[in-house]
């Protein structure tokens, strides 16, 4: 046999162990990739927990509400008391308390490269992501530029300017949030976007700072012409 | 066959003993990976009685709560109660506030985002980047998996997880993200298709649908602690 031939041999048996083991390499992964939904079984027992556990104080608080009407309390002053707090929860009452004041404003500084020109100004997804970390540190009530936030407010995009509540807002954007001052002062803001490079770096404003007293606007109601409460018993 | 020549025999053999003990790590491998997967589908046993109770629990709670909704509502609209103003009143915030189930005209959102790499687009963005979208379009209500988006409503990673309303969204054999919102059905569609679908078309393989149809959505759950915003009026 010439020693190609024998070369033919040994790459074959070579080749074929290799794939053999290859084989088994992916099997191996496939089956490693199985026990990924496992995680997501823990995941779906935590949201059934969380989800039951607020389902049960729910119905405590319903109950609660029954039983008064059961004791004769008078109808009339449960009603004026659950539109009280209805309107506290919609953000239609005007509210103080302590909390942070936000401030953000576009930059002074002389653009150096206008290709940068974006990074000098303040965009509407800086104040929703601040917005949303705020509520994420349990704010009770945020006002931005004396506009409350609620339910249905948007912060949307117009051009140089941005809109909430359907107003045109023009910077300084002040955000008011009342809540416990420790922690929403120390919220880290910076996790989406890099405010404290922005600041240095472009000169674009972003200060925040505790308020022993915030007073904010009543939210504004909505309009509703498609949603429809869905009553039982009915 | 046989090799007459010795030259052979060494690579032969070093070639050999390679493959054995490529052989042998990848046997030991395979036994640990059999191992780790029947310890996974044993745990995932052993949690699926868990589920099924907690599904039957959650059930359970909402039926009661239905039935304790429907007594309060007869209580309510007794003779001598409060007025119809202020009961409208109460109905109309409640849209707002997200204490009422609601039911409307409005789209049905399917976001599949499973081929898109979370490190490159965090679906948190994506999710209230929609709704806001959604908020502009005149939308009365919305719902993310079954969580009411009220205005205290937070979405954050957490790890690998969407936490909304506090609440981990689970996403177990592969559940889109389905976000209901009722509104103007052509403006929502029209909306979300030029801002949330189309705007992104050509920078990720996101699969949305949005298909118009009659929406319910459920009210919030009440976690509206206030200790610190008084009322001034």
């Amino acid at each position: 046999m010439s020693w190609i031939k024998k070369w033919t041999v040994i790459v074959t048996i070579c080749a074929f162990l290799v794939g053999v083991l290859l084989m088994f390499q992916l099997k191996a992964q496939a089956i490693a990739n199985q026990g990924q939904p496992k995680e997501n079984l823990l995941q779906t027992v935590m949201q059934y927990d969380l989800e039951n556990a607020q389902l049960k104080s729910d119905n405590k608080k319903i109950e609660d509400e029954l039983n008064k009407y059961k004791e004769g309390v008078d109808a009339a002053l449960l009603a004026d008391q659950q539109l009280k707090r209805a309107k506290q929860i919609a953000g239609l009452n005007p509210v103080k308390g302590p909390g942070v004041k936000i401030t953000l404003d576009d930059s002074n500084q002389k653009i150096a490269d206008p290709q940068d020109t974006a990074l000098y100004i303040i965009h509407e997804g800086y104040l929703r992501t601040i917005v949303n970390a705020l509520w994420n540190a349990n704010a009770e009530a945020i006002s931005i530029n004396g506009q409350r936030i609620t339910a249905n407010t948007e912060i949307f995009c117009n051009g140089n300017n941005i809109l909430i509540n359907r107003e045109i807002q023009t910077p300084p954007y002040t955000i008011d949030a009342i809540g416990d001052p420790q922690s929403l002062k120390a919220v880290n803001f910076n996790n989406k976007f890099d405010f404290a490079n922005l600041a240095n770096t472009y000169g674009i404003r972003f200060e925040i700072e505790p308020a022993k007293e915030l007073q904010l606007p009543a939210g504004k109601m909505h309009q509703y012409t498609n949603a429809v409460p869905v009553k039982e018993g009915k | 066959m046989r090799f007459k020549s010795a030259k052979w025999m060494l690579p032969t053999f070093l070639v050999a003993v390679v493959l054995g003990v490529l052989i042998s790590v990848q046997f030991q491998a395979q036994q640990k990976v059999n191992k780790a997967r029947e310890v996974s589908v044993k745990r995932a046993e052993e949690i699926k009685p868990y589920i099924q109770q907690a599904v039957e629990e959650k059930e359970r709670l909402l039926k009661e709560q239905k039935e304790i909704k429907a007594e309060l509502e007869k209580y309510k609209n007794a003779p001598g109660g409060a007025s119809s103003e202020v009961k409208a009143e109460i109905d109309k915030i409640g849209i707002l506030n997200g204490e009422t189930d609601v039911e409307g005209p409005g789209v049905h959102i399917e976001v599949d985002d499973r081929k898109v790499l979370s490190m490159l687009f965090p679906i948190q963005d994506y999710l209230m980047e929609t709704i806001n979208v959604l908020k502009y379009a005149g939308a009365e209500a919305i719902e993310v998996n079954g969580q009411r988006i009220g205005a205290r409503t937070a979405i954050v990673s957490s790890g690998t997880n969407t936490l909304i309303n506090g609440v981990p969204i689970s996403r177990i054999n592969g559940t889109h993200w389905e976000i209901e919102a009722i509104g103007n059905q052509e403006v929502l569609k029209n909306y979300v298709q030029t801002l949330c679908v189309d705007a992104y078309k050509t920078q990720l393989d996101l699969n949305v649908t949005i298909t118009p149809q009659v929406v319910k959505i459920s009210s919030a759950k009440d976690t509206n602690e206030f200790s610190f915003a008084k009322p001034t009026n």
